[in-house]
């Protein structure tokens, strides 16, 4: 994708001068659509642009001289001081007071010597950790399982940001593995440090930008001035607002970040949610916005699918015989863990015989607590054990293998441990409320109240001791309406691709 | 008659070469200012950058964390600063 040559580069000057020349010569032809003269030097070339900025209505063409300058992606303070600065000019001391004005912002900037890539009227999605890590737990799989499908149906540009959140860049082929070939091996090795540092800045303009994640703190004063600023339409995925609705059951930086991320949220076009129950939870967020004089953003829900990821072929020796009851979910209280271990302990001592499997990693403020009651029950003869670290093939295989698993959590987005067990046959105890319970309302699950112990009991112990109703239920799945992930990636495409607001 | 022509061509000639030389003057001076502060903001960037990779600045490192660890606590207490600690790490991981 990248059109940066050798030629934008003159040898003979420093490489941040070069790289600066190289950033207003890609900035040029859409700031200067009567013509740019791109054989005149770099000092002459900033002051037309300069001039162009000045004298344009459009806040994208200075949000784009900016990245130019700086290679930064400015924040909103940024753009306004620098408009503020232009405004006060004259057409003879514009450009001094511009490059005065962004003289800080330069400083700081990780980036002096990246060159940089405009793109035009594209779809851009931003994955940036799926693309710098190896992570894969909910979003990541949401992500990796659409873009897979994206990536050849669409040919979107896919981006990461740099590495303190300065500008979206490229990203690079094994970093593109990572995103579009999660589901088979992944050949070769990771971009070095050196290679990551010489990808150029990627820049929309006029695109449709999809926030695919939950961005880092530091990228989303950036990514809220792209929405309010660069001409771009930003659409985001929306997984659920549990860190402000449910901030008793998460650390407290992570409701700091999406304090910070409903920022971006407000000035976003279009949010996405991944249920209905989230979607109510943005479209109330929305509206409180409007005490602002924002319109907020139109909240679609485009709920995710009932499907298996896709992975390589499943290893069949990873279930022990008899029955097993499974329960996959990263540990935290919210998960709802360990009303589960109470409920299999009294099944247990009621003399129910069964396995039960945690799977899933979490915090070790967490797990710590959760792993000593496993390990005083495992003491007790109970054949209970926390699995961490197993692949998507390895749990593929425990959900077929497993007779009923259970996802009583308090409060989730979507609940994939829920849609996966269906999608492999398997019956699920899950929360009748919220986003589990638009799930469950199809078929193929007992509902429960995760805030009443005994009825979890009582959901376990109906499955455990009665396989008619295990039977029963397998039935209801078999008459499920599907919905796989190709249908999810398509109806996802609908609202970002070509579908500029 | 014909003299006439021939010097308003050589003053138009001249008018232009001094167009030109003003255009090479101007475009000079805008190099020369654009240069001035390209120097200045990568010299600071990289004043900073070699503070940043200082021996003393990375011995001193533990000490500079420690004091945003006890920040940290004051701020959220100690268990939300440990896990604040912890993700970090794991970030910085991957």
């Amino acid at each position: 994708m990248s059109d940066v040559t050798k030629a934008d580069i003159d040898s003979d000057i420093d490489p941040v001068s070069s790289a600066l020349a190289q950033r207003l010569r890609a900035a040029a032809p859409h700031l200067l659509p009567g013509g740019a003269d791109l054989d005149t030097s770099a000092g002459p070339l900033l002051k037309h642009l300069v001039l162009a900025a000045r004298g344009s209505r459009r806040d994208e063409d200075l949000w784009l001289l900016i990245v130019a300058i700086t290679g930064r992606f400015p924040e909103a303070e940024h753009v306004r001081g620098a408009r503020a600065a232009l405004r006060h000019s004259t057409e003879a001391d514009a450009t001094l007071l511009l490059l005065s004005e962004l003289a800080d912002l330069a400083r700081h900037s990780e980036n002096l010597r990246r060159p940089m890539v405009v793109i035009e009227e594209a779809t851009v999605v931003d994955v940036d950790f799926c693309a710098r890590h190896d992570h894969n737990t909910g979003i990541q799989r949401v992500v990796r399982q659409t873009m897979s499908r994206w990536a050849d149906a669409y040919a979107p540009t896919f981006v990461a940001w740099t590495d303190f959140g300065h500008a979206m860049r490229e990203i690079g082929p094994y970093e593109r593995k990572r995103v579009v070939d999660w589901g088979t091996k992944i050949e070769g090795e990771p971009e070095g440090k050196d290679e990551l540092a010489a990808l150029p800045i990627v820049v929309p303009l006029r695109s449709n930008v999809l926030v695919s994640e939950v961005p880092r703190t530091e990228l989303c004063l950036a990514q809220t001035a792209i929405s309010e600023f660069s001409g771009n339409t930003v659409h985001l995925i929306g997984y659920d607002a549990i860190p402000i609705v449910s901030a008793d059951t998460v650390p407290h930086h992570e409701t700091e970040r999406f304090v910070r991320y409903l920022n971006l949220v407000k000035h976003a076009t279009r949010v996405l949610a991944i249920s209905d129950a989230v979607a109510e939870e943005f479209s109330g967020f929305a509206m409180s916005v409007t005490a602002q004089g924002l319109s907020g953003p139109k909240v679609v829900s485009v709920p995710l699918p009932v499907d298996i990821p896709d992975a390589r072929p499943a290893s069949d020796d990873v279930a022990p015989a008899g029955r097993l009851v499974l329960c996959v979910g990263s540990h935290e209280p919210r998960k709802n863990h360990h009303a589960v271990l109470f409920a299999a302990e009294l099944l247990w001592n009621e003399g129910l015989q069964f396995s039960l499997r945690f799977v899933g990693g979490g915090s070790i403020w967490y797990t710590r607590i959760f792993d000593k009651q496993v390990k005083r029950l495992q003491k007790a003869g109970r054949d209970v054990q926390v699995l961490r670290g197993v692949s998507d093939e390895e749990m593929l295989a425990l959900y077929r293998e497993a007779t009923f698993s259970v996802f009583p959590s308090l409060q989730e987005g979507f609940g994939l441990p829920v849609a996966e067990s269906l999608a492999l046959n398997t019956p699920v105890i899950t929360t009748s409320y919220g986003s589990t319970g638009e799930i469950a309302r199809d078929g193929g699950c007992l509902t429960v109240d995760p805030r009443d112990d005994e009825s979890i009991v009582t959901a376990m112990r109906e499955l455990l001791t009665n396989q008619e109703r295990v039977q029963e239920l397998q039935r209801e799945i078999a008459h499920r309406p599907r919905r796989s992930w190709d249908a999810y990636a398509h109806d996802l495409a609908s609202h970002v691709v070509g579908g500029r607001a | 008659m014909q003299s006439e022509p021939n010097e308003l061509e050589r003053r138009l000639e001249e008018a232009e070469r001094e167009n030109a030389a003003l255009r090479a003057e101007n475009a000079a001076l805008l190099d020369s200012q654009l240069a001035s502060w390209t120097t200045i903001v990568r010299d600071e960037s990289s004043a900073l950058t070699q503070v940043y990779s200082t021996l003393s600045w990375r011995i001193t490192k533990p000490l500079r964390d420690a004091r945003a660890f006890q920040l940290a606590v004051r701020r959220v207490g100690l268990s939300s600063a440990l896990a604040i600690a912890v993700a970090r790490v794991r970030r910085r991981r991957g």
